[in-house]
């Protein structure tokens, strides 16, 4: 073919035009670290990476989303606990003065002590957050769960809704623990409170038969929040569980993200060179054949 | 006497051939020049010495329409490229990538869950929506000043064609009464080529070569624009081309081909309906979220307001946050029905019954996106190919002309060694003469 002298030139630059392209194309790549520039690039590759990315911000709302019942439902056992604990001393006193046998001084003596307990325990039923909310009135997180009303009954004033936060795309876990599980009917609360308001009398006959009734109360009290407390432990060791597991998901669909977006690094530091390779060699024939011409020779 | 007179005759060959060398190694390098050669014939009558019969260029018109079609594509798939191009990048930008924005509202309602009643989660909830709102802004304001700079760039590229064509016309002008006065055209006719070549990367042409010099040019959908000496005025309104000849109106449409035809196909078969996919999937999560929030109670214990507003009109335009609503208005409370067909609160503050169906409205909401994503990537990586394919096209057919009509160093060195031994040979053909001649004479 005849090749003319203009076209030479022409064909050439081209040549060093394309090595020069893929060389840049090449450098951006390494020097990013990312594959994909653009989402032509890689087509399936970048909606991959598109649905990828807001899969893992769901597992990372996850994430947070358990641990944040982790605390709360943690804050409601070290209240229940404390609730337990204090349930005891008053069982002991109730059961010491169920001996028929105690004096007018004892009587009195268990009374003030009691007065002292019982109340701990409304306080604890009573207990808030953080945010100022109460932690066992169900959704009306802003009403007191556990007052008298005015004849002196106490009443649950909140409801029995309980909050699921979800932990994964198809389950969820209760983060609240509701008031009237704790104490159905509020039986206990008024028992105690009769029981308190006779034993602050002094009977001398005693308050032996009224001290057994109440240990019956005091059991069934005892029951309830230590059920709940064996729910939150079964939540807690779920979420545990959970946790392992997402952060597992959460591994893996980082890993297929970075394969999918970042470079691999031998490979395009090798296409580099031969981009390298065949621009410096384009330059070295031009430079040569260029000076070739017949003129030099005339 | 006819010796002498025959070395004259081939010292003017050889004079015309070495001035054609010298014109040829002077436009070596000039583009679309086609190198010229000397015709020469034996002169009529018993030993008459030679006749330069003309002075040509060599040119294949065929090669020419080859140049013209493969320029007009090439000049299609790349204007197509531009702007497909760049709204891939836009829309595949990290940071604007919907999907995230969109999981990042989901996740603001998920963490709400644990703590409905918080004032942080809400405030949270609406900084996630309007950072949607930022991210479609920005698309909004990129597809925008994309469909502007079409707008501009289609009436650059309609004046530019009106331009050539008038000069195109100018120049049938001048070849035709040239080559009735029998003048050489070469240049001219380099020039109008030139020309041509330059309209057709702009829109696709068919040529007709009438034969009296002149060039008659008509559009891929026939739309004449230049016949004989009269051109046509192309034109456009928004992103419609007109083409006005002789007071009468063709349109021109995507079928046209050249940097025009691709910009007219890429608006139509990819910005529009970008931006219309776009707003759907904009106006559908704005949509159920709304009638998710309307199916339950805020904090105070009143009916969902909506959370985005958009214009119908103007979707992506328009789109925002409900300016009136504050944190305390965001209805994650459920609904029940309160035994006559009435609904009310299912709980109080703490009550956390409809944020789930707010998660639940965003799931999915968001696969338009990714088709829409998905679709950009495969056509923009389609065209960038046909891109290639049309550049080495174009460089074949300009290759293809070249190698006929283009200049090369060592054929043009040789012509001129062998030239300078024709001149040589003439002239001492002509010494020869007259020594002959002075030999006679001296006998005398």
């Amino acid at each position: 073919m005849r090749v003319s002298s203009n076209q030479y030139h022409l064909t050439t630059i081209r040549n060093i035009q394309q090595s020069t392209a893929e060389y840049s194309k090449l450098s951006t790549q390494l020097a990013t670290n990312q594959r994909i520039q653009k989402p032509s690039d890689d087509p399936l590759g970048s909606v991959m990476l598109l649905t990828l990315n807001s899969e893992l911000t769901k597992l990372d709302q996850y994430k947070s989303n358990m641990n944040a019942v982790h605390f709360n439902l943690g804050q409601q056992e070290t209240q229940l606990s404390s609730i337990i604990n204090t349930l005891y001393s008053i069982q002991e006193i109730v059961t010491t003065a169920a001996d028929g046998s105690a004096g007018q001084a004892e009587l009195e003596a268990y009374s003030q002590e009691l007065s002292v307990l019982f109340p701990a325990i409304v306080d604890l039923l009573n207990a808030k957050d953080g945010n100022d909310n109460y932690y066992f009135s169900g959704s009306l997180t802003d009403v007191k769960p556990f007052e008298r009303d005015g004849a002196g009954v106490y009443q649950y004033l909140g409801d029995d809704r309980v909050r699921d936060v979800a932990v994964s795309d198809n389950s969820s876990v209760p983060a609240n623990i509701t008031g009237d599980k704790l104490d159905p009917g509020v039986t206990f609360l008024n028992e105690m409170q009769t029981y308190l308001d006779l034993i602050a009398t002094a009977p001398a006959a005693g308050v032996g038969n009224e001290s057994r009734d109440l240990l019956g109360h005091i059991s069934n009290f005892f029951a309830s929040v230590s059920g709940e407390i064996t729910r939150i432990g079964g939540t807690l060791a779920s979420l545990d569980e959970m946790a392992l597991g997402n952060d597992d998901i959460a591994l893996f669909t980082e890993n297929l993200r970075d394969d999918i977006k970042e470079v691999d690094y031998p490979e395009a530091y090798v296409q580099m060179n031969q981009a390298m390779a065949s621009y410096e060699s384009s330059l070295k024939v031009y430079s040569s054949v260029s000076q070739l011409t017949l003129f030099s020779y005339v | 006497m006819s010796m002498l007179l025959n070395g004259v005759s081939g010292l003017n060959a050889a004079n015309s051939a070495l001035g054609a060398v010298s014109q040829n190694v002077a436009n070596a390098a000039v583009k679309g020049y086609s190198r010229q050669t000397v015709y020469l014939e034996t002169a009529a009558g018993g030993l008459n010495g030679v006749k330069v019969t003309k002075i040509d260029r060599i040119v294949n018109s065929f090669l020419n329409d080859d140049i013209w079609r493969t320029s007009a594509d090439t000049g299609y798939y790349e204007g197509f490229q531009n702007y497909i191009g760049y709204l891939e990048q836009i829309l595949g930008t990290e940071s604007l990538n919907l999907n995230d924005a969109v999981a990042g509202i989901r996740a603001s309602f998920n963490a709400a869950m644990s703590a409905p009643d918080s004032a942080a989660y809400r405030q949270q909830a609406l900084s996630s929506a309007q950072s949607l709102v930022q991210d479609i802004a920005q698309i909004n304001g990129a597809l925008s000043d994309q469909q502007a700079k079409l707008g501009k760039e289609l009436s650059d590229l309609a004046d530019n064609s009106s331009s050539l064509l008038q000069q195109i016309a100018e120049m049938n002008n001048k070849i035709s009464k040239a080559m009735a006065l029998g003048q050489p055209v070469a240049e001219l006719s380099d020039a109008r080529e030139n020309l041509v070549t330059e309209l057709s990367g702009y829109l696709g042409v068919d040529i007709t070569d009438v034969g009296d010099g002149n060039l008659n040019i008509s559009s891929k959908n026939g739309a004449p624009l230049v016949v004989g000496s009269k051109a046509a005025a192309v034109s456009v309104t928004g992103t419609s081309v007109d083409v006005n000849f002789n007071s009468q109106n063709f349109a021109l449409n995507e079928f046209v081909g050249g940097r025009i035809g691709g910009l007219l196909n890429v608006d139509a078969t990819v910005l529009q309906p970008s931006k219309l996919q776009l707003e759907t999937i904009v106006s559908s999560v704005a949509d159920s979220v709304n009638t998710a929030l309307s199916e339950g109670f805020d904090l105070n214990g009143l009916p969902g307001e909506p959370l985005f507003t958009y214009n119908p009109a103007d979707v992506l335009g328009t789109f925002g946050v409900n300016a009136a609503l504050e944190p305390d208005d965001l209805a994650f409370t459920g609904r029940v029905d309160d035994g006559f067909g009435n609904w009310i609160p299912s709980g109080g503050r703490g009550d956390n019954g409809n944020i789930a169906n707010l998660v639940s409205a965003l799931n999915g909401s968001m696969t338009g996106y990714d088709t829409l994503i998905g679709d950009l990537a495969i056509q923009s990586k389609q065209v960038q190919s046909s891109v290639k394919t049309a550049q080495l096209l174009k460089d074949n057919a300009l290759a293809a002309r070249d190698s006929v009509s283009g200049v090369n160093l060592d054929e043009e060195a040789a012509n001129l060694m062998f030239y300078q031994q024709l001149y040589d040979a003439n002239a001492r053909v002509i010494s020869t003469a007259d020594q002959l001649f002075k030999t006679l004479i001296n006998i005398f």
